[in-house]
């Protein structure tokens, strides 16, 4: 039995305290507890009748939105593919054609490529767990299955990006995905187990880790992709160069001041991000504690002048009340769209 | 055994005073920008509009600039104070400064918060908290002619109980109620007040002939009176939040109704025609003590927040629509804003830099 003097074990003990209780006070702070939200409107606001909430979405160079929906019915968890039009707010359900024997999509993730005339949409295939391919055609509704891209490492994807016909980036928020509690320890301590990944043709190269990435969108024009992190309330800007395969140039971490749960980038190069204000409302709300949790999106501008500070606005806020974690943001014309999985929230900017 | 005790009861109480001081600083907190519509800054008063008064029916503001606060000494206050007038019909973006006529200190009046009264005769009697050069404390009264758009002094009432008196709301021809908003007189012993937690303001009532306390070892700093005059409400503002009390004016008494917490510092109010409680706020501290540590220093600024706090029918409860917030760029540390012209427009004023004039394009009752 080591035996300490007791001037050692003291020291020892407060040196203990100390660090236990700076970390537990670090703590209270991250989960915002003097926090809140006050509610904002940008303009007039509304619920899309008949919509289920939006899983994810994307946007053609040409505006057209596509998004994957939630299923009407509570009892399946089947998605479906939709195409939005803003003007009259109104949504259609995308026809598939071709496609493998037997197989069937539940879209998740999904992202465009515009570099041909008809664009290219990678989609997360929650069934398989799977990349599909399929190119769109906009002068209707329907998409042709083109190719499948196949890894392991797809399983517990969160948000995809696509950087070409056959390439893409798409991040893993977590290690434990399927298991709660675990899985909450990650939402909180800011210890990076978030994965991004480079694919490309067969290729899938892991880039770096984040801590729990939530979305990102890859920039073609300023070679970079931008992630947002969740546990750190931040936003990186990460450029990126095809070397031998794909590296980081450099990274530069931006501070939201909340934690960012998707991210959409609009055609003048500025980021909509939903966000949650207040943490610890968000993780009651996750154990079913209480019935809703702060909404917040912000209009993020990311210089490119690393030494300047990002310029944010605030476009919506709630208190839960009519929208809550909120999870997905688009705009799509002079409307903002918000969903929280449920609903779809349409604001008139 | 007891020396271990005590030890470990002062290392808890060091504990919760350092993290009591970090939630008061807001070190986690940021302002996110938006407007309600097209905002203008307002010309004239250059240092300062801490409170704005709106006369209804003249459609005309009052606004007090030059406002000197816990300062370090009489040397360091090089600006004047002053009282505007601004025209709220036009859209002029300028604000006049009116001659204030008979004071007895002239280079003593540094006016800070700001109330009315309309006399019988249909004149307009204000009520202005006064600060000196050297911080000492009046309440002075003017009648306004507006014929010769002037102020008369009509009378300058001082008393021990107006110990750091804030702001003002007018009860009667001669009787109002004052808010303390501390005790301390120097800039330190305010800090200290902030984070010991000991705080040493109230409210005061005066009747006409004499003061007495309503509140005390509280803080208050903006108050005002629904437009039925029952009931008084009071900002907390180190404790973020919003005291709403029933008030009795024949009795001169105060109950408590509920307490709203807005986890921001809030101001002074404004009462709107339908009820509304609006209030111009500070929503990170340590940013805007910043400012207010060095007013004339125009790198620094404070985060501004505008509120419009609408209350349940048993006022128990509230609903915040947040109508402006800026990090501070625009306009820094709000302290007051007031809508008018059916609410499509508003004027916001800030500790010592100028007041805005906005536009309301948005929809304040959608959420």
């Amino acid at each position: 039995m080591l035996q300490l003097s007791p001037f050692a074990s003291n020291c020892l003990f407060f040196t203990s305290f100390a660090i236990v209780t700076t970390l537990f006070g670090k703590l209270l702070l991250h989960i915002d507890i003097n926090k809140r939200t006050y509610n904002h409107v940008p303009g007039e606001c509304g619920v899309i009748p008949n919509l289920p909430g939006i899983l994810g979405l994307t946007t053609s160079t040409t505006g057209r939105l596509y998004m994957t929906t939630n299923s009407k019915d509570i009892n399946t968890d089947q998605t479906h593919l939709f195409t939005f039009y803003s003007d009259n707010r109104t949504a259609r359900e995308i026809e598939i054609r071709g496609g493998p024997p037997k197989w069937r999509l539940t879209p998740g993730a999904l992202s465009i490529n515009s570099e041909t005339s008809n664009p290219n949409v990678f989609v997360h295939n929650k069934r398989t767990n799977n990349i599909d391919v399929f190119e769109t055609n906009e002068q209707n509704d329907a998409w042709q299955y083109r190719k499948t891209f196949k890894d392991e490492q797809f399983e517990g994807l969160t948000d995809i990006s696509a950087a070409g016909l056959n390439s893409f980036f798409f991040v893993k928020s977590s290690i434990f995905g399927t298991n709660f509690a675990l899985n909450i320890i990650e939402r909180v301590v800011p210890i990076p187990t978030g994965y991004i990944y480079f694919v490309s043709g067969n290729n899938i190269q892991q880039i770096s880790r984040v801590s729990f990435p939530t979305g990102i969108v890859y920039d073609s024009v300023k070679k970079s992709i931008f992630v947002t992190s969740s546990t750190r309330n931040s936003i990186y800007r990460m450029k990126v160069q095809v070397k031998n395969g794909i590296e980081i140039v450099s990274s530069k971490e931006y501070d939201l001041g909340c934690s960012p749960s998707s991210i959409w980038k609009d055609f003048d190069g500025s980021f909509l991000i939903t966000c949650h204000p207040v943490k610890f409302r968000y993780l009651l709300s996750l154990f079913n504690v209480i019935t809703s949790s702060p909404s917040l999106i912000l209009r993020v501008a990311v210089p490119t002048d690393k030494d300047k500070p990002l310029t944010i606005t605030q476009l919506y806020s709630n208190d839960g009340a009519t929208i809550s974690n909120a999870n997905v943001t688009v705009r799509a014309g002079r409307s903002l769209l918000i969903s929280d999985g449920t609903k779809i929230l349409n604001c008139h900017l | 055994m007891l020396v271990k005790v005590v030890l470990f009861g002062l290392l808890g109480v060091s504990i919760h005073f350092i993290f009591n001081t970090l939630l008061t600083l807001d070190i986690n907190k940021r302002v996110y920008n938006h407007r309600p519509g097209e905002c203008r800054k307002i010309e004239g008063p250059v240092h300062g509009s801490e409170d704005i008064e709106v006369i209804d029916k003249l459609q005309i503001a009052f606004i007090s600039s030059g406002l000197v606060y816990l300062p370090n000494s009489a040397s360091d206050v090089k600006w004047k104070g002053q009282i505007f007038l601004y025209d709220l019909t036009k859209r002029s973006y300028k604000a006049e400064p009116i001659p204030v006529l008979n004071l007895e200190d002239v280079d003593g009046f540094h006016p800070h918060g700001l109330s009315h009264w309309i006399l019988n005769n249909r004149t307009v009697r204000l009520f202005v908290v006064v600060h000196s050069k050297t911080f000492k404390h009046s309440i002075v009264i003017l009648d306004y002619n507006s014929a010769k758009r002037e102020l008369n002094h009509v009378k300058t009432i001082r008393g021990e109980k107006f110990v750091r008196p804030n702001d003002i709301v007018a009860t009667g021809e001669n009787s109002f109620l004052v808010s303390n908003d501390g005790g301390a007189q120097t800039a330190l012993g305010n800090v200290w007040e902030i984070l010991s937690g000991f705080y040493k303001g109230g409210l005061v009532y005066y009747n006409g002939k004499k003061s007495q306390f309503l509140m005390e070892n509280n803080i208050a700093n903006g108050i005002i009176l629904s437009r039925d005059q029952k009931t008084l409400f009071v900002s907390h503002i180190n404790q973020e939040t919003i005291g709403v009390y029933t008030w009795n004016q024949k009795d001169g008494e105060i109950q408590k109704i509920s307490e709203i917490e807005t986890l921001t510092g809030c101001d002074n109010f404004y009462v709107d025609t339908q009820d509304h409680l609006w209030a111009g706020c500070h929503p990170v501290v340590k940013d805007a003590a910043g400012h207010l540590g060095n007013v004339s220093d125009s790198t620094l600024y404070g985060p501004s927040q505008v509120l419009r706090v609408s209350f349940s029918k048993d006022l128990k409860t509230a609903e915040i629509v947040e109508v402006l917030a800026d990090d501070g760029r625009f306009v820094s540390a709000s302290t007051i804003a007031i809508p008018f012209d059916d609410g499509k427009q508003m004027i916001v004023g800030t500790v010592a830099r100028p007041a805005i004039h906005c536009d309301i394009n948005v929809s304040l009752n959608l959420y």
